[in-house]
């Protein structure tokens, strides 16, 4: 019994070891031919964190970059920042040069061939119902309840540039056309960066004829005639937006493109591109059919890639474990790391009577502030080529960074982690006892109270007393002086000359600590009425290196970047700009 | 979600258990000390006493009793390895101390041979150690969820007493409140107000959170008082003209605690949860101060690539919710012995 | 009824009268609609304020905005819905189309996972009643309490990763070692001897059978490439509708009386003739073609069952309905998993997403739209369910066991009935009465839940309209998504008290 039991015992482990020695049951049999592999997909699928929610995206309410995501590929604009952070011209679309000095004057030419994906062409009339939704010049008669000031028809996301511009003069039809500054503008290259609306969608929206070449239009733009324009304004502020969360697009007919995509439906917030059979162009013709964007927030995002439910991600904030969980899914995807045009930097209050009020403790807080030890665990995970940053207006991201650096010394006098200057100068500065800092920060961000952490840990040492402040409404506490001591946030880098101008200057709107310096203000009045883009370069050196003196904030890194996408997926090129990564998508395909 | 809420409907009121309530009270309370005539009267016919009974059911409970060593494990270890209120306990470091990390902040916790090491759960980016840090979170966690039980209890308790006892306009007002509150599912209105509370630390919090998870209590409270307030040792209590206050406190709540207890257990279990699912939404605890589910909510993205930072919070959440869920399924048993009952 | 329906309506109307204007008020005073733009400057800031402004009525005092909501709820409620719009977003965009929008992936979201909660915890829930203190008991009654809890978004993490990725990849070749098949029959043996019971011989032989069954079956499934491309065939559906045929017979009539054994037989028949005849007109239907397909093969399958069943007419035609029925569903699923090929190699052989609620540009037909809802239902609806599951099975085991200690059960039982019919006519609808009030409060419990699952799985659907409402501190989505998860509370309790007197006799409703 005994025996017989032992001996089925070996027989069924003996079973049991050749079963798994032999193999497996089941299995595809056929194996992908080697044809199927060199056809291209005709959709690719792109992942955003947000959903868009306008087709006009010049609008305040939809200035979002998850719009120009999509319009990057449905609308052509002359120029826009390229893979490098710097302007590329489309001459596709058109061409444009400066033509005089004084007064600024640059004549635009669009393409003979360009035309809306409804068969009308992109001419005058579009040109100036930009200028004139953008311009500021056309008020409502309606007074703003909080400033008093007349509120414009069009509500604008910007009227920077544009605001300068004297009515362009044009026909119906034309597709050239000037403007002409009435004082110099620094950032006229990159003035028409933004889309252009259809003009001709606009017109008949609010009443007036699409016919000849949008002349009603034209007439009542020149006449600024409000009683006409009233209905077209609205139209252009509310009337291309999406419904929230997209459950479906606008008629397809108030929706026509001028890029080499064009919109095509919409279902749950997932958003299908379509190849724009009009699209004039050779070099940005669309080279896959469809791109599908979906909706899909950062932290889903690695898995919604290593799952091929979307073939291309880019993360807004990812965290440091982000890389190390991309890499680990292996080859069937590719990783790609940046430093974005976003910086952290620590604001502070030096108001008087405020606790940065005395230069000496703010370079004291400067030199307290563990930035190696920061840019080490919280960008080095992702970007190992990260480093501190020690310039305001450039980002180590751009070519001309090491340049002004260099001609900007004082940039890096108090760049080095020295707690025992930073005692020197607190005592310097008369300080006994520990200077408390309310150290203020968004309460929704992990990464953000990590660092406040290292940073108390640090400066606590040097004579500081950081006390962090978590506010979820951290933004609306900006401008309430006296609500904080120290602020920590992120400024996104435009890539443009003159747009930074009011964080610096005394009395600027973003100038939240209340810095004042008269060197500063003046040397901004150059910078923003200088045309020459020589000269910029020039003029910023002096500009960081005065900021830098007078310790206007601390500024940490430049935040790193990290964008994923199926290794089948070609053309992909990370854009450091707010111009986001799909900025060049009408490149990219997809192997099968 | 609201789990909690789910449990009234089968807690009917519990006659044989209530009458077994009053004949203890006549032996032990009101008649004063027993005469050793009496005492020898009850000892041969072994009456056990109300609790008495439930107690001895709750330690037959097996599932129970697992549920409460574990539950008192993680309390004792919670509290005990990195002291609270001042108070340092064993473990030598502490949950906010920055420090350099080693081998990327793996844990050095191994079974075989039981050995802690330096970080027994790893660290985190900044060198935290993810033990002392982990501890803390247990301990806010169960800070807020014992403060939500404890606050959906007494404010249910009370609207389904008065509700229940003093009928009426008052029975009306409260009810219809209750219908209101209920009608609105937990994680919704706690998720509409947590942003704004959470702010102002734990204990508000686990006080707001236990203000909105009360109704279901109050429903089953009232439902027994409205039978009880029938019941005769009630009119007879009436009849020698005991106050209302008595007649409520002395003889009809007594009668009510199982369901109570009960209650408040399976409370505390939810709101470890709910504070979890707000930690999700980003509405929860907010840093400096941790909770489990924010540890988790932060960690998310480690999940392949650090797992022990998502998966030990994650683990003393399912820990505590079972320990609690089974200590609450023993007490429901204790006190309600129909569902016990081998068949036939 | 219809005085107690009524009576119930009017309360209803007020609570929820009284339920959204404490949810407004909480809403508008959660923070700072305007919080955001503190980092913006110049016109921009100024242009989003005024139009934020307009779109939220910031201008007025928050009674008036609240009134004004009211009117434009008022808009929906009057018939013909002139502007019914239910406000407008910050953005100014009416709020209506969004939901609309929205309540179609939730509501298929909820109602799937809480019908197979339901079945399922009720099922698992009545044998552990009767296997009461036997290890199948204890373990369920574990597992429910793990599964109790989990924190939602937690265990919807690791499914992404451990069930979706991995079964994605394998399903791209899908293939066991032998050994794996062995261990999976092994343990699908154990599961079944237990569930079984009885003597030491009898399990051994209930383990025996069932664990060769399944490992057959799985090797079956794997040569036959099954996983590749699924569905039961001609051969399957007549195995299948045969097995239907005696499972149910067992179920619900036993084999003592042949005559209905051969009503189900014939039900059966009628069912698989029915697969047959409906080949080309399932080619690519829609809803009605399918609905009145299967109401077809049911009411052919009453008269023929009752037809056969001779002296038993009444409960044979209803046991034949009962088969043909549930052969229909399976005539569904068979024609739904045909569609899976094509599906699969759409989504580059990965078919089980992780994200979102369905595939744009689908342009395929009946079958594969909704297989494709089906497939993107899976992780949400495990996620959901789990934990669902374990209220419905602890509830009906309560229940069931509460009911079999009842005095009429063991009258049942001294007359001599079958323990079958003592457990199926007896006790189960009795014990299903408390489990009905449990539905209502899980479907709406369940609705809120949505918030989390909806966020995890980025379904765009009401949960993630309210979270975002919530962190914009927007009443307008909010609001939506309360009257709607509110109205399902108050309609639910309703019906639950009304299924509670259809089914328990002794109430009345007045």
């Amino acid at each position: 019994m005994r025996n017989k039991r032992t001996a089925s015992l070996a027989a069924l482990s003996i079973g049991v070891l050749l079963l798994s020695a032999c193999g497996s049951a089941g299995g595809t049999a056929q194996q992908p031919s080697e044809a199927a592999e060199e056809e291209l997909a005709t959709t690719i699928n792109v992942a955003i964190s947000q959903t868009p929610d306008a087709y006009n995206s010049y609008t305040a309410n939809a200035n979002s970059v998850y719009n120009t995501y999509v319009n990057n590929v449905v609308h052509s604009t002359f120029v826009a920042f390229n893979a490098d952070g710097e302007l590329e011209r489309n001459e596709d679309f058109g061409t444009f040069e400066k033509t005089s000095d004084d007064p600024l004057t640059v004549k635009y030419s669009i393409n003979e061939d360009a035309v809306w994906s409804d068969g009308t062409p992109i001419d005058f009339d579009d040109v100036l119902l930009q200028w004139a939704a953008a311009s500021g010049k056309h008020p409502s008669g309606e007074k703003d309840p909080d400033t008093g000031a007349e509120t414009d028809l069009f509500q604008a996301a910007s009227t920077n540039g544009f605001a300068q511009i004297e009515l362009p003069e044009g026909e119906a039809g034309d597709k050239e056309f000037e403007f002409v500054y009435s004082e110099p503008y620094a950032d006229w290259e990159s003035l028409l960066s933004e889309p252009m609306m259809p003009a001709h969608i606009a017109a008949e929206q609010g009443g007036l004829s699409p016919e000849g070449d949008g002349a009603e239009l034209i007439e009542a733009i020149k006449g600024t005639d409000i009683e006409a324009l009233k209905p077209v304004a609205e139209f252009w502020n509310t009337g291309w937006n999406y419904e929230a969360d997209l459950p479906s697009l606008p008629d397809e007919a108030l929706i026509p493109s001028s890029g080499p995509y064009k919109l095509d439906n919409a279902v749950n917030g997932t958003l299908t591109l379509v190849k724009n059979e009009e699209y004039w162009g050779k070099e940005r013709a669309a080279k896959t059919e469809t791109l599908v964007y979906k909706t899909v927030v950062d932290e889903e995002a690695v898995q919604a890639l290593e799952n091929g439910d979307v073939d291309v991600i880019d993360p807004s904030s990812p965290t440091v474990d982000t890389k190390s969980a991309l890499e680990q899914i292996g080859e069937t995807i590719e990783v790609e790391t940046g430093e974005t045009l976003t910086f952290s930097h620590v604001d502070l209050a030096q108001r008087p009577g405020d606790v940065f009020e005395d230069l000496k403790v703010r370079q004291a807080f400067a030199k307290c502030m563990p930035r190696e030890d920061m840019v080490e665990k919280f960008v080095k995970p992702i970007e190992p080529e990260g480093k501190v940053m020690d310039l305001r207006e450039y980002q180590p991201a751009q070519p001309d960074y090491d340049t002004v650096l260099e001609g900007a010394p004082a940039a890096t006098e108090n760049a080095e982690l020295d707690i025992e200057g930073a005692k020197a100068l607190l005592a310097d500065a008369g300080k006994t006892e520990p200077v408390k800092v309310s150290l203020m920060y968004s309460s929704t961000s992990q990464l953000r109270a990590d660092m406040v952490a290292l940073m108390k840990d640090s400066c606590d040492e040097a004579g500081f007393e950081i006390i962090p402040q978590p506010e979820e409404e951290w933004a609306a506490m900006l401008a309430q002086p006296g609500s904080w001591d120290a602020v920590l946030f992120g400024w996104a880098g435009s890539g443009l000359v003159a747009s930074a101008e009011s964080i610096y200057v005394s009395e600027g709107e973003q100038n939240f600590g209340g810095y004042k310096d008269e060197k500063v203000d003046s040397i901004w009045k150059e910078i923003v009425t200088n045309t020459d883009p020589e000269k910029v370069v020039e003029m910023k050196t002096e500009l960081e290196q005065r900021l830098a003196e007078t310790q206007y904030n601390v500024v940490l890194y430049a935040n790193p970047g990290i964008n994923a996408w199926n290794s089948k997926v070609e053309g992909v090129q990370p854009n450091p700009t707010q111009t986001g990564l799909t900025w060049n998508a009408y490149e990219w395909t997809k192997k099968k | 979600m609201s789990r909690s809420d789910i449990e009234p409907a089968d807690s009917r009121p519990q006659v044989e258990l209530s009458e077994m309530t009053l004949a203890s009270q006549d032996t032990d309370i009101a008649r004063g000390a027993p005469t050793r005539q009496q005492t020898e009267r009850i000892r041969t016919t072994e009456a056990k006493s109300q609790g008495r009974l439930v107690r001895e059911r709750f330690f037959r409970h097996k599932g129970a009793l697992a549920g409460m060593g574990l539950l008192a494990l993680i309390v004792l270890l919670s509290f005990s390895s990195i002291g609270v209120a001042g108070i340092p306990g064993w473990w030598n470091k502490e949950y906010d101390v920055l420090g350099a990390r080693f081998n990327e902040g793996r844990p050095t916790l191994t079974l075989w041979p039981f050995s802690l090491g330096e970080h027994p759960f790893g660290q985190d980016v900044l060198g935290r150690d993810y033990f002392a840090l982990t501890m803390r979170g247990i301990q806010t966690s169960l800070i807020i969820a014992m403060t939500v039980g404890l606050v959906a209890t007494l404010v249910g308790t009370a609207v389904g007493a008065i509700a229940g006892y003093f009928r009426g306009w008052t029975e009306a007002v409260l009810m219809r409140i209750t219908d209101v509150v209920i009608t609105i599912p937990t994680v919704v209105i706690a998720a509409v107000m947590a942003g704004v509370v959470a702010r102002f630390g734990i204990l508000p919090f686990g006080v707001f959170l236990g203000l909105v998870t009360w109704t279901g209590l109050a429903r089953i409270v009232r439902g027994e008082f409205l039978s009880l307030r029938e019941k005769e040792f009630v009119e007879s209590a009436k009849s020698v003209g005991a106050s209302s206050a008595r007649i409520i406190f002395r003889h009809i709540l007594p009668n009510t605690v199982g369901v109570i207890i009960v209650f408040a257990t399976l409370a505390i279990s939810g709101a470890i949860l709910l504070e979890t699912a707000l930690s999700y939404l980003g509405l929860g605890v907010v840093s400096p101060d941790t909770s489990l589910g924010k540890a988790i909510n932060d960690n998310r993205s480690a999940l392949t690539v650090r797992p022990w930072l998502f998966l030990w919070p994650g683990a003393f959440i399912v820990g505590i919710a079972l320990a609690v869920n089974f200590i609450g399924d023993g007490l429901r048993d204790a006190f309600d012995p129909k569902q016990t009952r081998i068949k036939q | 009824m219809l005085f107690f329906i009524a009576k119930r309506l009017v309360i209803s109307f007020f609570i929820m009268a009284a339920a959204t204007t404490l949810m407004f008020f909480l809403v508008i005073s959660s923070g700072d609609p305007l919080s955001d733009l503190g980092e913006a400057s110049g016109s921009a800031k100024k242009a989003t304020i005024a139009a934020r402004t307009e779109a939220m009525n910031l201008d007025q005092p928050p009674l008036m905005r609240y009134f004004l909501w009211l009117q434009d709820l008022g808009h929906c409620l009057v018939p013909g819905g002139v502007d019914c719009t239910l406000g407008t977003d910050r953005s100014g965009n009416a709020v209506l189309p969004q939901l609309e929008s929205a309540i179609g992936s939730t509501f298929r979201l909820v109602l799937v996972a809480t019908v197979i909660a339901l079945v399922l915890g009720v099922v698992v829930g009545i044998v552990t009643a009767i296997r009461q203190y036997t290890t199948f008991d204890y373990s369920i009654t574990f597992i429910s309490f793990v599964l109790f809890s989990l924190p939602l978004f937690w265990l919807s993490t690791l499914l992404k990763q451990y069930l979706a990725i991995d079964l994605n990849t394998w399903l791209a070749n899908p293939q066991f070692p032998y050994l794996t098949i062995l261990l999976v029959g092994v343990v699908a043996g154990v599961i079944w001897a237990v569930v079984v019971g009885g003597d030491r011989k009898r399990r051994l032989a209930v383990f025996g059978i069932a664990a060769a069954a399944t490992a057959v079956a799985l090797w079956l499934l794997l040569v036959t490439g099954w996983f590749v491309t699924p569905g039961l065939g001609p051969v399957g559906m007549l195995i299948s509708a045969g097995a239907v045929a005696l499972l149910w017979t067992a179920l619900l009539a036993g084999f003592r009386r042949r005559r209905i054994l051969y009503a189900a037989l014939t039900a059966a028949a009628v069912g698989y003739a029915g697969y047959l005849l409906s080949i080309p007109l399932l080619a690519d239907p829609n809803w009605l073609t399918v609905l009145a397909l299967l109401g077809l093969t049911v009411a052919a399958a009453y008269v023929a069952g009752g037809f056969v069943g001779g002296p038993y007419r009444a409960r044979a035609a209803r046991i034949s309905a009962v088969i043909a029925f549930s052969i229909g569903l399976l005539i569904f699923l068979d024609r739904l998993l045909q569609a899976y090929p094509e599906l699969s190699a759409r989504a580059g052989g990965r078919p089980i997403p992780t994200t979102g609620s369905e595939s744009p540009n689908l342009s395929g037909g009946f079958w594969e739209t909704n297989l494709d809802y089906a497939l993107h239902l899976i992780l949400p609806t495990i996620a959901i369910t789990l934990i669902s599951f374990a209220t419905y099975t602890r509830y009906t085991r309560a229940s069931q066991l509460d009911v079999m200690n009842q005095d009429y059960i063991r009258t049942a039982r001294a007359k001599g009935l079958s323990e079958r019919t003592v457990l199926v006519k007896h006790a189960f609808r009795n014990a299903m009465i408390p489990i009905t009030t449990l539905m209502a409060f899980d479907f709406a419990g369940v609705l809120g839940g949505a918030v989390i699952t909806e966020t995890v799985f980025g379904w765009n659907g009401m949960g993630k309209m309210f979270v975002d409402g919530v962190h914009t501190v927007d009443p307008g989505p909010v609001m939506a998504f309360f009257l709607v998860v509110g109205t399902a509370a108050v309609l639910f309790n309703m019906l639950a008290d009304i299924a509670y007197a259809f089914l328990d006799p002794r109430i009345t409703l007045s």
